[in-house]
């Protein structure tokens, strides 16, 4: 294993150490940290096994040694783009409490509408409507 | 004071049936959360005169439950029971969840495990050996929670969840709150598809997602500090 294999291997580590952490620490919803999960996986397997990416290389006619700066570049924006996803998250998350909230309160402003329609659609004891059956009814005794 | 808490996603055929097997076993107070349905859902639901959340968009079985816990936290309510809008769960059961309740427990699930394909039940026992999880049925939606599950359920991490199962199990064990199962009967399904197992590829999904919250939430913890944000965070609501 040379340098770049150990640099990969490091990188593939860090980052399913830190996705446990993430998701214990409930960070990020373990939906996120499944894609986080397979680019960790897929990293430790080109560490361990670099033959893989060689063959691919000789077979794609690609071989081209000073990968580090690349590999250092690609770990940065990695961080980078976990930092995103878990912002991403977080407003996700609040959003959907938002949403919620507002939903709950609507419905309870509905079902106090309703029951005031009700109690609204009942004649008062002395409105006119309720008069005029009162009269009725003695009209008919 | 109990409510039943039905979360809906295109559950027209069934949904009727389902309020009207509540009301004929003498539960009154039922709310329906339609999570963003494309059918006649909230029409019929409305017509029968059922309070109900009316949810956007679609944002899954597991939030529109607990959008359903915080209108009861908001409400007065002392206990929430969940089930399904499919007609999978009888109304006449509930009754065996709440004498288990009774007993001091703050969850109790409506266990079916016979219901489960052999797939199924490998899969439920795998989860609960990783998870050491003392519950069978971890996928049902057929629960009673206590007013002090609610308070712990309503809050901003368990948002984060996407399904009623294993994930609320483990908000259980870290408050140290109270969860067991009792056997109940349910019946098959009108559509028979499982919402979690619809397709093999979804199966793939729920099992990897799934073992990445057990996997993750089951090492031992810093329980106490996790504990009281999760408190404080559910007291908040």
């Amino acid at each position: 294993m040379n340098s770049p294999h150990l640099v990969a291997a490091s990188i593939g580590i860090t980052l399913t150490l830190a996705i446990i952490y993430l998701v214990r620490a409930d960070h990020i919803s373990p939906k996120v940290a499944a894609r986080w999960f397979l680019l960790a996986l897929l990293v430790l397997t080109v560490s361990l096994a670099p033959e893989v990416v060689d063959w691919i290389g000789i077979q794609l006619g690609i071989a081209y040694p000073p990968i580090l700066p690349i590999l250092v570049a690609i770990a940065v924006a990695m961080v980078k783009i976990l930092i995103m996803d878990i912002e991403r998250q977080k407003m996700q998350i609040k959003i959907d409490r938002l949403v919620q909230k507002v939903s709950v309160m609507e419905a309870m402003y509905q079902s106090t509408s309703n029951v005031a329609e009700k109690e609204n659609s009942k004649p008062a004891e002395h409105s006119p409507e309720n008069i005029v059956r009162i009269s009725d009814k003695t009209k008919h005794s | 004071m109990l409510l039943i808490v039905l979360p809906a996603f295109n559950e027209a055929a069934t949904i009727s049936k389902v309020i009207h097997d509540l009301h004929n076993s003498g539960y009154t107070d039922v709310l329906v959360v339609d999570d963003g349905s494309e059918d006649d859902t909230v029409n019929i639901v409305e017509k029968m005169g059922i309070p109900v959340i009316k949810l956007p968009y679609n944002m899954g079985a597991w939030k529109a439950t607990q959008t359903g816990i915080r209108y009861a936290l908001k409400c007065g309510f002392s206990e929430v029971v969940t089930m399904d809008s499919d007609g999978q769960h009888r109304a006449s059961e509930i009754v065996h969840l709440l004498n288990v309740k009774r007993k001091g427990f703050d969850l109790v699930i409506g266990s079916c495990v016979k219901r489960g394909s052999k797939g199924r039940k490998i899969t439920w026992k795998l989860l609960k050996t990783i998870s050491n999880l003392r519950v069978n049925d971890i996928t049902s939606g057929f629960r009673i929670y206590s007013r002090s599950a609610m308070t712990v359920l309503a809050g901003r991490r368990a948002t984060m969840l996407d399904y009623q199962d294993i994930g609320v199990l483990f908000f259980m064990k870290h408050t140290r709150l109270k969860y067991t199962e009792v056997d109940v009967k349910m019946d098959v399904r009108a559509d028979g598809i499982s919402r979690i197992f619809h397709s093999w590829m979804a199966v793939f999904g729920y099992l990897f997602y799934t073992g990445i919250l057990t996997v993750t939430k089951a090492l031992p913890f810093a329980a106490r500090k996790y504990r009281l944000k999760i408190l404080e965070e559910g007291r908040r609501e």
